[in-house]
């Protein structure tokens, strides 16, 4: 588990305010002074919780019709990095593993402040790039060959910088950069041989900011902070190809931008479904569902090995790789899958080491090293939430945990922000040796301050209880059978109801508006990199809207979301003071 | 680590043949000087101009070994200046006069953040004193447990990183970090140049020998060596391509580029740093079996890499390649320590998990002889920087050397006393020769004591509650 807070400061500092002045349950309808939305400073609601079904009024600090979304200029992400590198060189050059890795304390890797460049991280830039035109400066002839009909090497160098420097930097180079890239060769041709000297010039292309930033600025003059502006066809390539490939764009991607094709959004719409179905598409699309539910590597040492000696490395690895399978398995289901699939169906896909993790019989375990698709019992295995990955993620090293898995539906699924308790909280309660989540929970709800908040969370995590720190199913705790009962209390999000387990949960999330509203803000914020989603707000009422008429579709929502737009247009922000 | 191999040691290594009943190594050899800068010619003419202790550099080093030690028999018997080792510090007796053994400092910053693993918290928290950045809120303070994250970088930087910075040296590196066992740290990520940014380890002596030590053969260059020559041309032109985007964005793209470009700047004024290599400085003979792979499950070739980034690190500081280094022992988890020919016994899966087993590890003889090897690997380090001569003294008194692990125990996760070894006097400045106990204090004034030592003005370290002010070292 990884908390989100920090890169939503703002908004959760705004909560924090309204939480010195009245407690979570308390805040009543509050005021709503920053037009915020479904994130608003009212996290709790006045009604007492009892109540069931959804609240259809139209949630406070609606959207008030202003157009396109506040973006920041993204960088490249390590991963986004290998891919590109082995795309330039159509996969001839190992792409550097020096390059610096995003920051993992923020919730969506390509969010701009994980990738901020420091000193080491410009160093390690510099050394992958070194390294990368090394590789292409040795394997040159298997990577490019120069027209025969270029007499000279400074020819034939014009060539590649025109060729590489455009792929690169995702569209023509401006006679300026070309130039500026023929010097650096020219420099280094003087002491150095032709190879070696374009082997600089890939060097200096990857260190270059038209290379390492998403630059979307329009094709006219310098713009004005907060300015909307159109994408070009050429940033509207990246933006598609990078979100759903997390690599640069390809050679059908790049003639339709240079015959400027991509301001028409059914020429968009077809290349997202063509990058959608292909291979390349799985691991850019399973990086959002592992960055949304906080699914990491899982570590065999993250648990206690005492009470799970059989959580090893192979195990740990397994149930990600199951958490992958299964969500690609819905998401990019060829007869498209639904949210509410992706919440409540037990089908996935197993190994022989996950098929023994669920129980599946022996007969419908596959061979060593092998996949097979197969449904689980459904009464316990209904959706992500029950995923094995998911559930050892969201618990402690030796017990569930009814905070984590309550914080991730309440701010992953429902997009409610859970403020910071008052400082000492800590020091509020102590829990007796060997208690239950439910004993502890109970004595945080009965403690005025900690409940106040903790009423929000920690009841949707005790629905989970059947399910221990690894994720594995228990009938009975401690001798007594499970108690699984929970409730959603009513907050901004609207959702309000009780239930009994992680199949009533999964229903009734499956179910819910607000579910739909959240997995869309949740998508903004990854495609777009969002630090602060509140400015997205008509963006995402509007794509909700398309998501629920198209019955939960999410590769409706995806096409919906590439032909918007907000996907066609970027607002600028404004400098932070 | 998947990372492509470099081309094996430069074609110019000679190599020794195969003979019967020797254990056949390839020696790493360069022809001398270093990557960025140094004219070749320079380190081949001693430097008689380096020579009183007042003018030599000083230098801050770490040797890290995982899991504890000895706990329940760690601390030298007798004294303060008339102590006895105890059996797990034997190989460290011809150099106890220039140590400082201290007991009683207690990690309790690694318990700010309670939902981590032991792991996570202690070794993130052992250089820096500082709670997980994830569970500080935006104005600085530690949040409660609810709201706290199992894991994120630490909050702040280490120790090593602060005395690199108070030191500004004109080396190319502004530290070197190695890690034995491989680059994984896995759960220690221990070095950390502020809050969120961790240092990552060099994991093969191989790279790190070609990285320092190879300009190779000046007549047959490598091509990765040939690019690097054109640095500062690439850094031009890139610092040349942010200058022109900046006229052409948003202000707020502008500020996020601008930022950037300062980085690129930085690292253009760092290409003129050379050192000042002292009468020491020559090619490390680095000598690795046949087969050798920096990190393998069962730590089989620890050994050899101890020994090799050790040498390493040694000639790194005699060449002035930078002025603090760390050595990470990485392979906490599963080495099995055969070169002491005990093998893991039945019943344990991996050290790790006996480490957890043992309650007494003074009266079980493996596990003595393993915390007592990274002792021998401390005074390996200790032998080579006492016998490098710089000016008219060595390296070792012109240095300070902390020693030290995550935890005193492993088996319950416990940093409270934690085996703390300072070596070196740092050109007099430390009194070497003792065994003190500052029971009571935090680790973070031992720190505070010793950024002082480098000139660092402030008084806290590290989490300020935690850290009331210096330790006396006197």
């Amino acid at each position: 588990m990884r908390s989100r807070l920090r890169t939503r400061g703002a908004l959760a500092l705004a909560l924090a305010q309204v939480m010195t002045m009245t407690a979570c349950g308390d805040a009543g309808d509050g005021d709503e002074t920053d037009g915020g939305g479904t994130e608003g400073a009212t996290t709790g609601a006045s009604g007492d919780g009892s109540s069931s079904g959804e609240d259809t009024d139209a949630p406070p600090g609606a959207c008030e019709g202003e157009l396109g979304v506040t973006a920041p200029m993204r960088r490249m992400t390590g991963a986004q990095y290998r891919n590109t590198v082995v795309e330039l060189f159509g996969g001839a050059v190992a792409p550097s593993d020096l390059f610096p890795a995003p920051d993992s304390s923020y919730q969506y890797s390509n969010n701009p402040e994980a990738n901020v460049v420091t000193q080491l991280r410009a160093e390690n830039i510099m050394l992958a790039a070194e390294e990368v035109g090394a590789a292409v400066a040795d394997g040159l002839d298997g990577i490019w060959q120069c027209p025969p009909e270029l007499a000279s090497d400074a020819a034939c160098a014009a060539a590649f910088i025109e060729e590489h420097g455009a792929r690169a930097y995702r569209r023509p180079l401006e006679p300026v950069e070309a130039d500026a890239l023929l010097n650096v060769y020219s420099d280094a041709r003087a002491t150095l041989e032709h190879h070696v000297a374009l082997g600089v010039v890939v060097a200096t292309i990857l260190q270059s900011p038209q290379f390492l930033y998403f630059i979307e600025r329009g094709d006219g003059p310098t713009p004005e902070d907060g300015a909307l502006l159109e994408l070009t066809d050429w940033e509207l390539a990246t933006r598609l190809s990078y979100l759903l490939w997390d690599t640069a764009p390809d050679a059908a991607l790049r003639a339709s931008a240079a015959a400027g094709e991509l301001q028409d959004p059914a020429q968009l719409e077809a290349h997202a479904r063509r990058l959608l179905a292909d291979p390349r598409a799985r691991p850019a699309v399973s990086r959002f569902f592992r960055e949304w539910l906080e699914v990491h590597e899982l570590s065999p040492s993250a648990k206690d090995p005492a009470l799970f000696p059989g959580f090893d490395q192979t195990l740990a690895a397994a149930m990600v790789e199951e958490f992958d399978r299964f969500v690609l398995g819905v998401a990019l289901a060829p007869e498209g899958g639904t949210l509410a699939e992706l919440l409540t169906s037990a089908v996935t896909e197993v190994d022989a080491t996950m098929a023994s993790f669920y129980g599946v019989p022996q007969d419908m375990t596959p061979g060593p090293g092998q996949w097979a698709a197969i449904e689980l019992d459904p009464a316990r295995r209904p959706g992500v939430l029950t995923r094995a990955a998911v559930l050892a993620e969201h618990a402690n090293a030796a017990t569930s945990s009814a905070i984590f898995r309550g914080h991730l539906v309440r701010e992953g699924l429902l997009c409610d922000v859970i403020p910071p308790p008052p400082p000492g909280a800590m020091a509020m309660v102590s829990f007796p040796e060997g208690s239950t989540q439910r004993e502890q929970s109970e004595i945080l709800h009965e403690d005025p301050v900690c409940g106040s908040c903790h009423v929000y969370m920690n009841p949707i995590g005790l629905g989970l209880e059947h399910y221990d720190a690894i994720g594995a199913y228990r009938a009975d705790e401690n001798g007594a059978p499970v108690d699984a009962s929970g409730e959603i209390r009513q907050s901004s999000s609207g959702l309000a109801a009780t239930f009994d387990g992680a199949g009533e949960l999964a229903t009734l999330l499956a179910g819910a508006e607000a579910t739909h509203a959240c997995f869309v803000e949740q998508w903004h914020a990854h495609a777009l990199g969002l630090d602060d989603r509140r400015d997205a707000r008509c963006s995402v009422d509007g794509l909700t809207q398309t998501f629920l008429d198209a019955g939960g579709d999410l590769d409706a929502m995806m096409i919906a979301f590439v032909t918007s737009e907000t996907f066609m247009t970027r607002r600028l922000p404004e400098v932070s003071p | 680590m998947n990372r492509p191999r470099k081309p094996a040691a430069p074609s110019s290594a000679p190599r020794t043949s195969p003979r019967a009943g020797l254990r056949r190594r390839a020696f790493l050899r360069g022809a001398g000087g270093i990557v960025v800068g140094l004219p070749f010619l320079e380190l081949l003419r001693p430097r008689t101009a380096v020579a009183g202790p007042d003018d030599a550099p000083i230098r801050y080093l770490q040797f890290i070994h995982p899991q504890g030690t000895v706990w329940n028999q760690w601390a030298p018997t007798g004294g303060e200046t008339n102590f006895t080792l105890t059996p797990v510090l034997a190989p460290l007796q011809p150099h106890a006069q220039e140590l400082v053994f201290i007991r009683g400092l207690n990690n309790e910053s690694m318990w700010l953040n309670q939902l981590s693993n032991g792991h996570n918290a202690a070794g993130r928290t052992l250089l820096t004193a500082m709670p997980f950045s994830g569970n500080l809120d935006g104005q600085g303070d530690l949040l409660p447990v609810e709201q706290q994250v199992d894991n994120s970088h630490a909050g702040g930087p280490s120790i090593d990183q602060v005395i690199a910075q108070q030191l500004q040296a004109p080396t190319p590196y502004a530290s070197l970090n190695f890690g034995v066992g491989g680059a994984s740290v896995n759960e220690y990520q221990m070095l950390f140049g502020a809050a969120d940014e961790p240092i990552s380890l060099d994991g093969s002596p191989q790279e790190v020998f070609d990285k320092l030590f190879t300009n190779g053969d000046p007549m047959a260059p490598t091509t990765a060596e040939l690019i690097r020559s054109r640095r500062a041309s690439v850094l031009d032109a890139v610092g040349e391509s942010f200058t022109k985007l900046n006229s052409q964005v948003g202000a707020a793209d502008r500020q996020r580029l601008e930022a950037h470009a300062d980085k690129i700047r930085e690292l253009e004024k760092s290409l003129s740093n050379t050192g000042k290599p002292g009468i020491g400085c020559g090619t490390p003979e680095v000598a690795l079996p046949p087969g050798f792979q920096p990190e393998t499950d069962g730590g089989l070739y620890d050994a050899d890499a101890s020994r090799a980034f050790i040498d390493l690190m040694v000639m790194a500081m005699a060449c002035d390649l930078a002025r603090v280094g760390t050595l990470q022992y990485t392979n906490y988890h599963g080495p099995t320590y055969p070169w002491l020919g005990h093998g893991i016994p039945g019943g344990y899966d991996s050290w790790h998990t006996w480490v957890h087993a043992v309650a007494d590890p003074a009266a079980d003889p493996t596990v003595l002889d393993v915390y007592r090897w990274y002792m021998g690997e401390l005074a390996y380090f200790l032998q080579r920087l006492g016998e490098t001569p710089e000016g008219e003294s060595t390296l070792l008194d012109h240095c300070l050397v902390l020693a030290t692990s995550e935890f005193d125990n492993g088996s319950v996760h416990s940093a409270y006393s934690l085996p703390i070894i300072l070596a070196g006097n740092l050109c007099g400045r430390l009194q070497t020769g003792r065994s003190i106990d500052r029971g009571g204090h935090y680790h973070g004034e031992l720190f505070a004591a010793l950024q002082q030592l480098f000139g660092v003005e402030s008084s806290t370290f590290g989490w300020g509650p935690l850290c009331p002010g210096p330790i006396s070292l006197g």
